[in-house]
């Protein structure tokens, strides 16, 4: 293991841009330079020092502006620096912005063997992979054609496609997997979490929560200076922090109190709302089992409904009461570990509430022998909701939260109606522990 | 929906000629009257589509499905190949393909141009272009060469420009996935205005944001229309192709099942029940007002502070879920305000109202006449719902009821915001804290059991949550 070897050095790195008040400075600028300068810098990226050893994973997080792009741009050489240095050993695979490094005239397929090459592959080495190559990008026939008619997401494919197959020692990710679609931004996400074990991985990202994943350490970047350097989660929560108390240090000059840090909440407990309202009544049909449904059919929902506190089933609901969601499945083949889950969702199909069992079982998951029962119960305190019809997905699948396979999903198996409502405005009604008001600004 | 189509496709088609070999690009150039060269790849093929004046439409698929091609062609910003595309009216489309800017040109330069192509007047631009720049928010970059920008700020001026022309029609790839909260608040906001008067076509591989924005949907795979039909449909459908190909051939995978509409499902009788108004709704303990009206304000208060907190504690402004918190509210009389009610709204990154609560049915004694300048402070308390991770806003009312009638004092958006790093697995909107989640196995077969004797649920394996 050479885990002290250091990969990345940046040290005082710097990138000024020169501002030309009006477009004719540029020519003065070049003519009469030596004598007057008729610009303004601005610095994009300023004094930035850092060191990354190999097999460890830098996530690059700040606001649009901060100079992310830049920062990598100068790290992997495409812009050069104004000040300072850096150094990359080994080779480098770089998914910049869009494309970049493609030749927007030649086909996908030419600028496959174009790049691999440009990162150090031999002929034999492309040939051997392109297939494997290919297969990963998933664009099919636009392969052969030029790289300018791709779209962002079908360029994304192709750039991240060919630096998974060319041993990288490092690799820049620059908000590419925004762009891909879920599948592939899976694909891309299980492949990076792979690259970690062996190669060096810088990452920037709008998604905190995949920076806090993926990551180690973060460097937070602000007006392009560094901001905080540090393990990853917990740069991440003070991003976050300072994002949300800037939205409100604008207007006003109350003093923040430290932030929270943020954790994982237990279940909230039973919560009753004392005010006199509309009663939230909510009529439940019974489980259709020819609702639309897809899914391999190695195990099959057989049937759900709801029970009230006392145990006993029922078809009217109130909001804000406790109740239990019975789902009943059948194994069909044996299943190892089975996952059960629902969503509650709108009239136009959004996803409102779900959970699944696979958190709560995960550490000891029963495995299901063909033939074999098995029921899921969900208990919860319903929300009061809107007026208006909603349906529960269910589902069994197998694998993980993240990756799964459906073994039976079926849509729309079971309509609630919601007849009246206190809810107003909004699409949950609040379940308020207490409401007051008081004279005073309540200081706390 | 209306009579006239806005947006009218007739059997749409782009083929691009596929070279095997880079010599027969110059004998088809020779000879490419006797003998074709190449073979045709169709990139989209015999796409139909409608879409009436003030139609939101979705187009869902895969990346390389062709949804970028359509658009381009919508725009006319590529020929087609086959068939034909007709569009009344002024169309602007946010595309990450053609979008008319020229990265050697700085974002000023380009406003003018992006703006003039999209025919407005030189005296129209310099109108307008105050208001672009503020859109925007990007600074000094204004002046920098588009080349140097990051998407991010691509987005922000492209998103800028097609917001001021006064577009007819306005298309939407998905670029709204690039730029962070706030800016994604402010496109919402315009994009749900533009929505009730104009005509979208959006673009996206987010179906839970097809389903939330739009009316109908096309699913196109690999070139060619899989459906045109209803949003929810059109998802399921895009959702099970993608599960299909996560399965394993050998698993096999089947699709069945019929639709039936909510109105078959729910018994006709019942759905004769009275409306809002009538029967159980008292009227008289709720506060009704439209929080996405630009709704006028008469004044007599200010707010000075609308934010989440914990209860009884510190500033939250970054939630997992799931805590118990307080929105405290903070208002300032600025003359006698009799009887205040103070309500709040909490929107999602699609802009849409999640929750709200207001103190209109609270007693509210020893609060009935705050003289000028005195504070009152409205406070609620709840558990945050297992919000999905992201940025929401909050926004805050003080209303007056003097006399039997109710007056809007001050309203306040776009000040505050909760972030919420989800510590729920699941993606609802607002998930809820389970109390207790169990998965049973039912073993009805003894001698299959290699578990115990029982006949009775061998295994169960419980998880009741803490507390």
């Amino acid at each position: 293991m050479t885990g002290t070897e250091v990969v990345v050095t940046a040290q005082g790195l710097g990138k000024a841009y020169r501002l030309y008040p009006r477009a004719e400075d540029r020519l003065k600028q070049l003519v009469f330079g030596k004598r007057r300068r008729l610009y303004e810098e601005f610095w994009a990226v300023r004094n930035v020092t850092l060191q990354l050893r190999r097999g460890e994973a830098l996530g690059v997080i700040g606001e649009n502006g901060a100079g992310k792009s830049t920062l990598l741009r100068l790290l992997c050489g495409t812009t050069r620096p104004t000040t300072g240095t850096a150094e990359i050993e080994g080779r480098v695979a770089a998914l910049l912005e869009l494309g970049t490094g493609f030749n927007p005239l030649f086909t996908g397929r030419e600028n496959v063997w174009l790049s691999a090459s440009v990162l150090g592959l031999t002929k034999g080495q492309i040939k051997s992979r392109f297939d494997a190559i290919a297969d990963f990008a998933g664009i099919g026939e636009f392969m052969e054609l030029p790289v300018r008619l791709y779209s962002s997401g079908m360029k994304a494919r192709l750039a991240f496609a060919v630096s998974a197959h060319v041993d990288a020692d490092l690799m820049i990710v620059d908000e590419i997997l925004a762009v891909g679609d879920a599948a592939f931004a899976q694909k891309c996400l299980r492949y990076l979490d792979r690259f970690r074990a062996r190669g060096t991985l810088l990452f920037v990202s709008h998604n905190t929560g995949t920076v806090a994943k993926l990551c180690e350490n973060a460097l937070w970047l602000e007006c392009g200076e560094v901001r905080e350097f540090g393990p990853a989660g917990e740069v991440c929560a003070n991003y976050l922090t300072y994002l949300a108390e800037r939205s409100e240090a604008k207007v006003s000059s109350e003093r923040n109190a430290p932030a929270a840090k943020w954790k994982v909440s237990p279940s909230p407990p039973l919560v009753r709302d004392r005010r006199k309202r509309t009663r939230n009544r909510v009529e439940v049909s019974g489980f259709n089992p020819d609702a639309p449904w897809h899914g391999h059919g190695g195990a099959l929902i057989e049937n759900a409904y709801f029970c009230g506190a006392d145990g006993r089933r029922v078809t009217q609901l109130e909001g804000g009461d406790e109740m239990e969601l019975h789902i009943s499945c059948r194994a069909y083949r044996d299943l190892p570990a089975p996952i059960v889950g629902f969503m509650l969702r709108d009239k136009h199909g959004q996803n409102l509430f779900g959970d699944s069992t696979y958190l709560a079982c995960r550490d000891a998951s029963p495995s299901v022998a063909a033939g074999a029962a098995f029921t899921a119960g969900f208990r919860f305190q319903l929300p009061y909701l809107a007026r208006g019809d909603y349906s529960l997905t269910l589902a069994i699948t197998e694998g993980t939260q993240d990756d799964h396979i459906h073994v039976h999903w079926i849509e729309e198996a079971v309509i609630l109606t919601v007849r009246t409502s206190p809810v107003r405005r909004g699409i949950f009604g609040n379940l308020a522990r207490d409401i007051h008001m008081e004279v005073g600004s309540a200081a706390v | 929906m209306s009579s006239e189509p806005v947006i009218e496709a007739r059997a749409l088609g782009k083929a691009y000629p596929i070279y095997r070999k880079p010599e027969d690009r110059l004998k088809q150039l020779l000879w490419g009257r006797w003998h074709r060269y190449y073979e045709e790849f169709w990139a989209l093929r015999d796409v139909n589509l409608s879409v009436g004046r003030g139609e939101t439409v979705g187009i869902i698929g895969r990346n390389g499905s062709g949804k970028s091609t359509l658009l381009q062609m919508i725009c006319g910003t590529l020929r087609p190949t086959a068939g034909e595309v007709h569009v009344r009216g002024r169309i602007a489309a946010m595309l990450e393909l053609g979008s008319g800017f020229n990265p050697q040109f700085t974002g000023r330069e380009n406003v003018r141009l992006g703006a003039s192509v999209l025919g407005l007047t030189a005296v129209e631009i310099e109108a307008r272009f105050e208001s672009i720049v503020a859109f925007a928010e990007i600074g000094a970059f204004m002046d920098q060469p588009m080349k140097n920008y990051s998407s991010g700020m691509y987005a922000r001026l492209a998103f800028a420009v097609c917001a001021n022309v006064d577009a007819d029609i306005l298309v939407v790839d998905e670029i709204l996935s690039v730029g962070d909260a706030a800016f994604q608040q402010k496109c919402m906001r315009f994009l749900n205005r533009f929505r009730l008067h104009g005509t979208l076509l959006f673009v996206s591989h987010d179906s839970g944001t097809i389903v939330k924005l739009c009316d109908r949907a096309t699913w196109l795979d690999q070139g060619q229309v899989r459906g045109f039909g209803e949003a929810k449909e059109m998802c399921r459908l895009y959702l099970a192709a993608q599960a299909e190909e996560a399965t394993h051939e050998s698993d096999g995978f089947r699709l069945g099942g019929n639709r039936r509409t909510f109105a078959q499902v729910v018994a006709p009788h019942n759905k004769e029940q009275p409306e809002i108004g009538h029967g159980e709704e008292a009227e008289a303990d709720a506060l009704s007002f439209d929080p996405d009206e630009e709704l006028s304000v008469s004044g007599g208060a200010e707010i000075e502070s609308a934010a989440f907190h914990l209860a009884g504690g510190v500033r939250l402004p970054v939630a997992g879920g799931g805590e118990a918190v307080d929105v405290r509210i903070v208002c300032r009389a600025i003359r006698m305000v009799t009887q205040p009610v103070i309500a709040f709204v909490v929107r999602d990154r699609l802009g849409q109202i999640l929750f709200s609560d207001d103190t209109y049915a609270v007693a509210t004694d020893g609060v009935h006449e705050i003289p000028p300048d005195e504070s009152f402070t409205a406070i609620f308390s709840f558990f945050l719902p297992y919000l999905a991770s992201g940025a929401y806003a909050i926004e805050a009312f003080v209303f007056e009821r003097a006399a039997g009638a109710i007056t809007l004092l001050q309203r306040r958006q776009d000040q505050e915001f909760l972030y919420v790093q989800s510590t729920h697995p699941s993606n609802g909107l607002a998930n809820i804290g389970m109390r207790a989640v169990t998965l049973t196995v039912v073993t009805d077969e003894p001698q299959r059991s290699a578990l115990g004797p029982s006949a009775e649920a061998v295994s169960s394996f419980a998880t009741e949550a803490a507390r």
